[in-house]
This record gives C-alpha cells, sequence and structure tokens, in this order.
C-alpha cells in the first residue's frame, strides 16, 4: 500500500516537474515556434478547392517530425550534463509537445484518408523523438569530453542532414525520420531501437560533477 | 450443313473444350458480348482470358477475365456475357493446375464496333439486301440464341422468317427489351405460335421492338423503326455530383480553430500550472476525437450510384451505373458484374470487377444490363406507378412537369412547366423519344416509353 503511494506520489511530482518544464521560457518558446510551423504548413498544403485531393497530412506529419528530431537533438545535446530528473522532464516536455500536436496530425490524416495506419506516425514520432533525444544526449557527453560544445548548434543539425544523406546514400529509409514516418518502415524502426536503448541508459546516468557545464 | 461447318470455323473448339464468343463467332466491340464455354468430361478448370487494350501512348492495359468452371462429369456449359473492350491483344486459355486443356486468341483485325444484325433462317442470303452495304449481317441458329439481356447489346436487330426452327421465347423478349427490333417476317409456321402471341402487330418491348410483318414489308419497318441508344443513356447518368470529393473545411475556417486551439494550449501551459498542462492534453484529445470525426471520410471507398430502368410492354432494361471515390490506394472489389468507363486496366469475373486505384481517384462503373418488371408504365393517356415507393420528379416530354406518383397510382396528363428539373434529366432527354415519361425514386430514374406503332411515327 505504502509502496503504491510512493509510486502514485512519484508520478505526479514528475508530471508536476514536467508541466514546470514545459512553462520554462526556453520549451515554451520552442512550444510556440512548433505549433505556429504545424499551424502553417497545413494551411498552405490544405487544398483550397473540394476538387483538389488533400495531401495536407504528408507535409504536416514530415514537417511534424522533422521539428520533433531536431528538437529531440538539440535539447537531448543540451541538457546532457543536466541532472537526471531535468533531462527526464525535458524530454517528457517534448513528447508533451507532441501530444498538442495531435488535433493537427489526427485531423489531417483523417482527411487526407492515406493508406499508411495512423499507429504507425503517432508511434514514429514518439519513438523517434526518444531515439534522437537519447543521440543528443550522447553527442553533447562525447562533445563535452571533447571540450566541443560551441560546435552543438553547428553539428545538431549537420547529424540530422548526415542521416538523410546516409539513407539517400544506401537507398533504404533506415535512419531518415522524415521518409519513414509515411510509409510502413519496419527498418527504420529497427534503427531506432538501440538509440532509444541509449536514451533510457542516459537518462539513468548521474552526471559528474567535474563536468557540469557552468 | 454448310452454316454448321461455318459455324465450326468461327468457334473455338479445341479436344473437348469449345469457347463461343459474341454471335456465330462475330464479337462486338466497347459492347457485352454472350460468352459460351463447354467442358466434355473435363476436370474441373478455369478459364482466363487477357484483354489488351492499350494504345501506344498509355502502353498496355490488360483486362483480365477469370471464371470457375465447375464440372461433374458429362457436359458441363459456363455462360456468361462479357464486356470486350476494342483490343490490340486478345488470348485465352482453359487450364487445370496441372496443364492447358485449351487455349486461343483473336485476331486484332477482327475487332468490329459495329452492331450486328442477326438472322434465323433457312436461306438468310435471301434477306441480306435488306439492311446496307456497311452492316454485319450474321446468321445464328436460332435455338442456341441466349436469353439474357446483356448478351444482346450489341445486336440491332433479329429476323426470323419461320424457315428455321424457332428460338425460345425468352430468347426473344430478352433480345427486344435490349434495344434490337425483333422482326417475324410473315406468313410463320405453327412452331411459332407461341412468339406470335407474344406482340401484336408492333410493340415496344423494353428498350426494343417486336414486330411481325410480311416479308415484303419487313425492309419498311427496320428503316422507319426507331432505336434507343441504350449505352449513351447509360453513360447520360454520370452527371458532375456524382464525382463531387466529399468537401472539408475551407482554408480560413481552418485557420481560426487553429488559432484558437494554439492560443488556448499555450495559456492553459503558461498560465495554468500543471493543472493547465493537463488540462491542455485533455483538449488535444477532445480536439483530436471532434477532428476526426469531423474531417474523416466515412468509408475507404465511397460508392455513389444511379440507375436507369427503361421500359415498355411490361419490361424494363436497367441500366446501372456506380461512381467509386477511392481514398487510400488500394484494389478496390465491386461484387457486381460490370465494366469501368475510359481507359485502365482491371479484373473481370463473373461476380464482379477488381481494380487497382490510385490515392483520391475516381472510377465509374457500368453494370452489366439486366431485366425487370416495369415499374412505370403508360396505361391509353395515363400514367401508372406499378411500384411501391413515391415517384418524385415525373416529367413527360413533350408535355412537361406532372404531378408526383404515388405508390399504385395513376396520373391523368396535363401540361406543365419545363423548369427546376433534376440535373440528370438534361442529359437523358435528348436521347430519348417525344412522349417518354420520366420519374424518379431514390437515385433510380424511370422511363415509361411510348408504345406507338414506329410505322406511323415516321423515322
Amino acid at each position: 500500500m505504502t509502496r503504491a503511494w510512493n509510486i502514485t506520489a512519484d508520478l505526479t511530482g514528475l508530471f508536476k516537474a514536467t508541466a514546470e518544464r514545459m512553462r520554462a521560457p526556453d520549451l515554451l518558446q520552442a512550444l510556440v515556434g512548433y505549433l505556429a510551423l504545424l499551424s502553417f504548413v497545413l494551411m498552405v498544403s490544405w487544398p483550397t478547392t473540394a476538387e483538389r485531393v488533400n495531401n495536407a497530412w504528408y507535409a504536416l506529419t514530415q514537417a511534424n517530425i522533422l521539428a520533433l528530431s531536431l528538437a529531440g537533438l538539440s535539447f537531448g545535446s543540451s541538457v546532457s550534463e543536466r541532472s537526471s530528473r531535468t533531462r527526464l522532464t525535458t524530454l517528457l516536455a517534448l513528447l508533451g509537445g507532441a501530444v498538442l500536436s495531435l488535433p493537427l496530425e489526427v485531423g489531417a490524416y483523417a482527411a487526407a484518408f492515406p493508406s499508411v495506419p495512423l499507429g504507425w506516425p503517432l508511434a514514429l514520432l514518439a519513438l523517434d523523438t526518444v531515439a534522437l533525444f537519447g543521440l543528443g544526449m550522447g553527442l553533447g557527453g562525447i562533445l563535452t569530453v571533447a571540450r566541443l560544445r560551441f560546435l552543438l548548434p553547428l553539428i545538431v543539425p549537420l547529424l540530422l542532414l548526415g542521416m538523410f544523406a546516409f539513407d539517400i546514400w544506401i537507398g533504404v529509409p533506415l535512419l531518415n525520420p522524415f521518409t519513414a514516418v509515411i510509409a510502413l518502415t519496419p527498418l527504420h524502426l529497427l534503427s531506432t531501437l538501440p538509440l532509444i536503448t541509449l536514451a533510457l541508459v542516459l537518462l539513468t546516468r548521474a552526471p559528474s560533477p567535474e563536468r557540469t557545464p557552468t | 450443313m454448310v452454316w454448321l461447318l461455318l459455324l465450326g470455323i468461327s468457334a473455338y473448339a479445341q479436344g473437348d473444350v469449345r469457347l463461343e464468343l459474341g454471335f456465330a463467332g462475330e464479337i462486338v466491340a466497347d459492347a457485352w458480348n454472350p460468352l459460351r464455354l463447354t467442358l466434355r468430361d473435363g476436370p474441373e478448370a478455369e478459364l482466363t482470358m487477357l484483354i489488351d487494350r492499350g494504345n501506344l501512348r498509355d502502353g498496355e492495359q490488360v483486362v483480365r477475365y477469370t471464371a470457375r468452371l465447375e464440372t461433374q462429369g458429362g457436359l458441363s456449359v459456363f455462360e456468361d456475357d462479357l464486356y470486350i473492350p476494342a483490343w490490340r491483344s486478345f488470348t485465352w486459355s482453359v487450364r487445370t493446375p496441372e496443364r492447358v486443356l485449351a487455349s486461343g486468341s483473336f485476331d486484332r483485325r477482327s475487332v468490329d464496333p459495329r452492331p450486328l444484325q442477326l438472322v434465323s433462317a433457312d436461306r438468310p442470303g435471301e434477306w441480306r439486301s435488306l439492311f446496307g452495304d456497311e452492316a454485319r449481317v450474321t446468321e445464328v441458329l436460332a435455338s442456341e440464341l441466349p436469353e439474357r439481356v446483356a448478351a444482346y447489346a450489341g445486336v440491332e436487330t433479329l429476323l426470323l422468317d419461320g424457315s428455321a426452327s424457332p428460338p425460345r421465347p425468352e430468347a426473344v423478349v430478352a433480345a427486344g427489351a435490349a434495344g434490337a427490333v425483333v422482326v417475324l417476317a410473315e406468313p410463320l409456321p405453327n412452331p411459332f405460335e407461341t412468339l406470335v402471341t407474344l406482340s401484336e402487330r408492333s410493340q415496344r418491348l423494353g428498350t426494343g421492338w417486336l414486330v411481325r410483318e410480311e416479308a415484303e414489308d419487313v425492309s419498311a419497318v427496320l428503316a422507319s423503326t426507331p432505336r434507343l441508344d441504350g449505352a449513351a443513356l447509360a453513360e447520360a447518368l454520370l452527371t458532375p455530383e456524382l464525382l463531387e470529393l466529399p468537401p472539408g473545411p475551407p482554408p480560413l475556417t481552418l485557420l481560426l480553430i487553429l488559432g484558437g486551439y494554439g492560443l488556448l494550449t499555450l495559456l492553459l501551459i503558461r498560465f495554468g500550472g500543471p493543472p493547465g498542462f493537463l488540462a491542455s492534453v485533455s483538449l488535444a484529445l477532445l480536439v483530436s476525437l471532434a477532428a476526426w470525426s469531423a474531417l474523416r471520410p466515412p468509408a475507404a471507398t465511397l460508392t455513389r450510384g444511379r440507375s436507369l430502368s427503361l421500359g415498355a410492354g411490361g419490361l424494363a432494361q436497367v441500366h446501372e451505373l456506380r461512381s467509386l471515390l477511392q481514398f487510400p490506394a488500394g484494389e478496390v472489389t465491386v461484387p457486381v458484374s460490370a465494366h469501368p468507363l475510359g481507359s485502365g486496366a482491371y479484373s473481370q469475373a463473373p461476380d464482379g470487377v477488381r481494380l487497382a486505384m490510385p490515392r483520391w481517384s475516381r472510377a465509374t462503373l457500368l453494370v452489366r444490363p439486366r431485366l425487370e418488371p416495369a415499374r412505370l408504365v403508360w396505361r391509353g393517356r395515363n400514367l401508372q406507378n406499378l411500384g411501391d415507393r413515391l415517384l418524385t420528379d415525373v416529367y413527360v416530354l413533350g408535355l412537361g412537369r406532372q404531378a408526383s406518383l404515388p405508390p399504385d397510382g395513376t396520373l391523368e396528363m396535363s401540361a406543365g412547366t419545363h423548369n427546376d428539373l433534376p440535373r440528370v434529366y438534361d442529359a437523358l432527354l435528348p436521347l430519348l423519344p417525344s412522349g417518354s415519361a420520366l420519374a424518379s425514386e431514390n437515385g433510380r430514374i424511370h422511363v415509361a416509353l411510348p408504345e406507338y406503332d414506329p410505322r406511323l411515327a415516321g423515322p
């Protein structure tokens, strides 16, 4: 009974911390930009007449996963040396942001009626966010050790571009979430599993005090 | 004897398998044709026909027809009607899993869309001159005439002079109802008595005519009898509203909804603390559900249909048109014998048609014509509704709009207006003779054709 009570209290605490993290200026600004970006993409891709084919979901979901991937990498690398609680709440806040995009995602999906099941893009949005957050944390840790954290704003987008380029080079949507989200791609799911494992490992790792950035 | 030899050449017989397509081997391109396959003492097999109707611009477009042939020993006969488009190549085979029982092909040069003039007589050559030089006059055995209305889609005339054995009355009725002019050239011997009792001197039957006439006057009857273009009438059912996509919200409405949702969410998160965050997540889920129910089309394939029942003499030929709107890409199976309008590959079977459709695409299917009792009929100068549903938008060509016709009701004619007619009437009216009555009932249009004597009406 006490144990169940403790778990409930922990979860409530985590929820409160996540809500507070979402109110933090960096995440709130990112959320404003994220919702504005998705709304803009949906507006420009929405058919203006009933005669036009509704392809809005394809543009929206690709923009969505691109934004979440970039956010996962950026926030993962930026909080890599913070406390595990901060890392966890940041990740949950990102996933919370993804949940807030659901009406746009579901609405566009419903109207466009693509052949891929709805569960696929929704699962991929969450899984890729976690996977790239883990990759970001790993990247942040490496750059901290190498004392090259100042390169993060350059390396994060380059890493994402590198993933796209790699997939184009091998001709299979393996790493690139941009392509994988619009068609069932089990291979991509396989490639995210190691990164999700990395994320779970790094989330529980305590940062060494001497490496904590000032 | 010579005739039988000729028939042997035009049909395809290999061993114990015999395939007959069209009438006496004459196929009408771009029309439904009768198909008959006879299998003697054979195992269960499958008939496959591959018709490439492509062209240089679009490439290969294969229409595939398959039918399972169930046999129980002895003689097995399989009959169906098959829509045959103009082809580049046309091959067929009858095979079991182990071996090919028979196969063959039809020459590209034999593609001919001209309708057939069928003659059943001992000396058919005597009637040849009645038809024009370009006419496709084909001799048929009356006993082998099919009894299905769709089989006669490519037939313009069926002439019986009583010198050969009589056909079954069902075959004559099917030919007449399908739009052919069935001419019984008198004097007719006793075996034709059943057919004689079928018709008065001249009467409309379905969309065609059943005419009894002295042999020397047959030529005048053939020239003066008006004919309906059944295929054009069926295609006239296709109006733009059948192909319209379901309307979505306009961009301005969408912008307002998105703006409101985004603003409310951000305010809840910024000023609401943990309860505000919980409320924003709940709001997201609620709005998602609302968006789903508002924007999701009711099915992956939207089917809209309209049918046309063209009747006279108590019988009606029913043309049905189905419009498909396919949202996700995929194979669509429609469980009716039909053919799509326009180009493209498809698969056909006795019980359905299968199409591979890209996402957000449309297709229009014309269902195989069928015969039904007429629901809207002329009784002298009155119209009668023989059905059990109200008929609305009653319009008589030449008189104007009439009052609605209740079930089992009769309507006296009066002059009416010509305004506010259903859109589909505009396409149908130019194709119908004066005196035709039209009425609507839930996507079906009933037409009662005037049952006048063509010799009195003139060409």
